[in-house]
């Protein structure tokens, strides 16, 4: 908990993993030929965008030594992974079928990504609160 | 542990659902779509194929056949609900034994010239439209979920299903004859040969018509061996990281007795017995199992349900997801055995406490 | 009356003897030093009289019970209802609060009772730190929270093994004083210490050398709490 070089890094692991999901490793349902894109072509498009900004937000927390800055960072880390999963679910969404490949996978992948994403920015949250407060008391 | 087990009872689900819907004895199939048949089966994945229609009667009349009903599997882009091929199967309803009986626990009557029923997958409300070649049909009824390709699965009689493929272009199906179906469903009389019944079949229609045989009993054992042989993986498997966490807990709490030695020390200097000393690390590992066992049961329904619709896709096996009173009972299991292994683990821990002078490890550094 | 009395007692650890042939009695309410050189006997003697060991050769009796003859767990019953033993380096344990660390000792004598802890740690000065961990005290305030805990089952006998040693002068001061009103009132206390100046707060002082006692001497008596 001391050193919070530690919680940068799984933030930016989970912005890589969430970059990577809609297109390599639970990929959304391919293009077919003359058919326009689907939902969830663009749904994936935007869940890696948003894992490139977690990965960045990420790399930020673990560089930051302000914990002032640091608090910042981790609060719009969550921001962003509200934002992100709201992407499938609500924004864009995915195809209508459940038994489709960004239903059963890309979706699902992104949300187990993106909790905890955002379990690690709470806790980063409380505990700098924590430590921005206990140093105003010893001041 | 959880998570593994958890999957192969989705699976053993899966299967006893497979072998409640397949009532059928023997499927006759054209000669090598016994695999696509599966497929169509167990994963919905669609196909088209044809045997000529007149072999129906010829394999009803046979001795030791008791029922012989025909079925259309037809696999179709052009469906409003999909932009996926989705699998149409018809039927006929006079002497169908195989879905009617299913069908009708959802529709208690024949379904009319227009209606069809859809598996628990397919998009649509019953009483909306779904257009399948061009075609509007109404939506009469929506099956309860089998785990099985059955899922993906839209049902029409055969008459709906030859009077629709009337007006569909030609080539749009296949090389689709009139009359034409693509299996035929048998069900042998009590006491018949399974494996002579379709030796039978074979030598007498296999070169006119191409057939293939395949037996239901033979195709669910073969599924369940596959069962059996994830479930030993999945065992071993756990089985391993168990052994891996027990060691790592008994090293865990022999580095802990050692790092409070003099916390223990004081302990019994201030009065403490052994067995009060014992009790402590004992229920210091019972708080350490429990936490972890429901850690570990929380990790594995995080990973596991929202997973297991790929899970099942991947295995290419039936599975359907457990109730919640098994899932509940499994978790316990699970926490309970976690429990038990701190418990073990940390045992030779408490047995060793408070031996030795307290006094002289209390001061021990000094 | 005697609290206090051993008989021809001798220790021996394989083939070394740590104490040989020791006489000694410690009248009730009496305040004895034991000084010594390192390796004299000191904790040896403190091990024994404060039963965490049993003596090779002798008796030993406390308050009219013969430690000889006990087993293990009754040597643990007379140390936890008759012995309060205070610590050089005060052993408080690190994740309880002062008042915590105080009822620690209540919990395996009887039934913890907070507000008797509570007055325990007013004793000595500290009811507004009841709520602190020991590494928000100061080194004075935790031997304070030790004499508490050593003082909250109203033993028969107070041990304390160099209690003024890891303390600076003013604490050392603060500490004696305790002792002193716990000796005006009554309390039979045994200090361990290398310290001449802590020894002649005693009533008497025996001085160890290898295992023996080789001379006894009055303390001055003279530091009397104000």
């Amino acid at each position: 908990m001391k050193n919070f070089l530690a919680w940068g890094l799984p933030l930016m692991a989970a912005g890589l993993l969430l970059a990577a999901i809609p297109t390599t490793i639970l990929p959304v349902c391919d293009i077919r030929d003359g058919m326009a894109p689907m939902r969830c072509h663009w749904t994936g498009r935007a869940l890696s965008g948003y894992g490139c900004a977690i990965f960045v937000l990420g790399a930020l927390l673990f560089l930051g030594r302000n914990a002032g800055f640091r608090l910042g960072v981790a609060a719009a880390a969550l921001v962003v992974c509200i934002s992100a999963a709201l992407v499938p679910t609500h924004f864009i969404g995915t195809c209508r079928s459940p038994e489709m490949p960004c239903n059963t996978g890309t979706l699902p992948g992104a949300l187990v990504v993106l909790s905890l994403a955002g379990l690690v920015c709470l806790l980063s949250i409380f505990v700098l609160k924590r430590r921005i407060t206990e140093v105003r008391t010893s001041q | 542990m959880f998570g593994g087990a958890l999957l192969t009872e989705s699976v053993r689900n899966g299967i006893d659902s497979l072998s409640r819907r397949l009532g059928a004895d023997i499927l006759v199939v054209p000669h090598g779509y016994d695999k696509k048949l599966q497929a169509a089966l167990l994963r919905g994945e669609p196909s088209t194929f044809y045997i000529k229609g007149d072999l129906t009667e010829k394999i009803r009349s046979l001795p030791g056949v008791q029922k012989a009903a025909p079925q259309l599997y037809l696999a179709t882009l052009n469906a409003s609900c999909c932009t996926v091929p989705i699998q149409l199967i018809a039927y006929d309803p006079e002497s169908d034994f195989v879905i009617k009986p299913w069908a009708a626990s959802a529709l208690t009557r024949p379904p009319e010239d227009d209606e069809i029923v859809v598996g628990s997958s397919i998009i649509g409300d019953v009483g909306n439209e779904l257009s399948l070649f061009g075609q509007r049909f109404k939506i009469a009824a929506r099956l309860d979920r089998t785990g099985m390709g059955f899922d993906t699965t839209v049902f029409m009689t055969m008459r709906n299903a030859r009077k629709m493929l009337r007006a569909v272009q030609e080539g749009a199906v296949g090389n689709y004859q009139p009359g034409a179906v693509s299996s035929i469903m048998l069900g042998v009389e009590p006491g018949v040969d399974l494996k002579n019944m379709a030796n039978s079949i074979l030598q007498r229609f296999a070169l006119d018509y191409n057939l293939d045989i395949v037996v239901s009993k033979n195709m669910i054992s073969d599924i369940a061996k596959k069962l059996s042989n994830m479930s030993y993986l999945v065992y071993i498997v756990s089985g391993a990281f168990w052994l891996a966490s027990a060691g790592i807990l008994f090293l865990f709490f022999t580095l802990l007795l050692h790092e409070r030695q003099r916390e223990f020390g004081l302990f019994r200097i201030l009065g403490a017995t052994r067995k009060k000393l014992a009790g402590i690390v004992l229920y210091e590992a019972l708080g350490v199992g429990l936490v972890g066992g429901v850690a570990g049961v929380a990790a594995a329904i995080g990973l596991t349900l929202p997973f297991h619709k790929h899970v099942s896709l991947t295995l290419g096996l039936p599975y359907m997801s457990v109730s919640f009173g098994v899932a509940a009972a499994l978790g316990l299991a699970c926490i309970v055995l976690s429990i038990g292994t701190g418990l073990a683990a940390s045992l030779y821990s408490a047995l060793k406490i408070g031996a030795g002078d307290s006094y002289l490890t209390l001061r021990r550094g000094e | 009356m005697n609290i206090l009395e051993l008989n021809d007692v001798s220790m021996t650890y394989g083939t070394v003897k740590a104490l040989r042939h020791i006489d000694l009695t410690v009248a009730q309410g009496e305040w004895l030093a034991i000084m010594g050189p390192s390796g004299s006997g000191k904790t040896t003697m403190m091990n024994i009289v404060g039963c965490m060991d049993k003596a090779s050769d002798g008796s030993v009796v406390l308050d009219g019970e013969e430690l000889s003859r006990l087993p293990q767990k009754g040597l643990t019953a007379i140390r936890r209802d008759k012995i309060g033993l205070i610590f050089q380096q005060f052993h408080l344990v690190p994740y309880l609060t002062a008042l915590e660390n105080v009822i620690i000792a209540q919990y395996y004598h009887s039934l913890p009772d907070e507000d008797e802890a509570r007055e325990a740690l007013r004793n000595v000065g500290l009811e507004d730190r009841e709520k602190h961990l020991p590494s928000q005290l100061s080194g004075g305030e935790q031997q304070r929270v030790c004499i508490a805990r050593a003082l909250i089952n109203c033993p028969k006998l107070i041990l304390a093994d160099e209690p003024t040693g890891n303390l600076d002068e003013a604490n050392e001061k603060l500490v004696m004083e305790i002792l002193h009103r716990l000796h005006d009132s009554g309390s039979t206390i045994i200090v361990v210490t290398h310290s001449p100046e802590v020894g002649s707060h005693a009533d008497r002082v025996i001085t160890l050398e290898h295992g023996r006692i080789v001379r006894t001497t009055s303390g001055s008596g003279l530091y009397k709490s104000a």
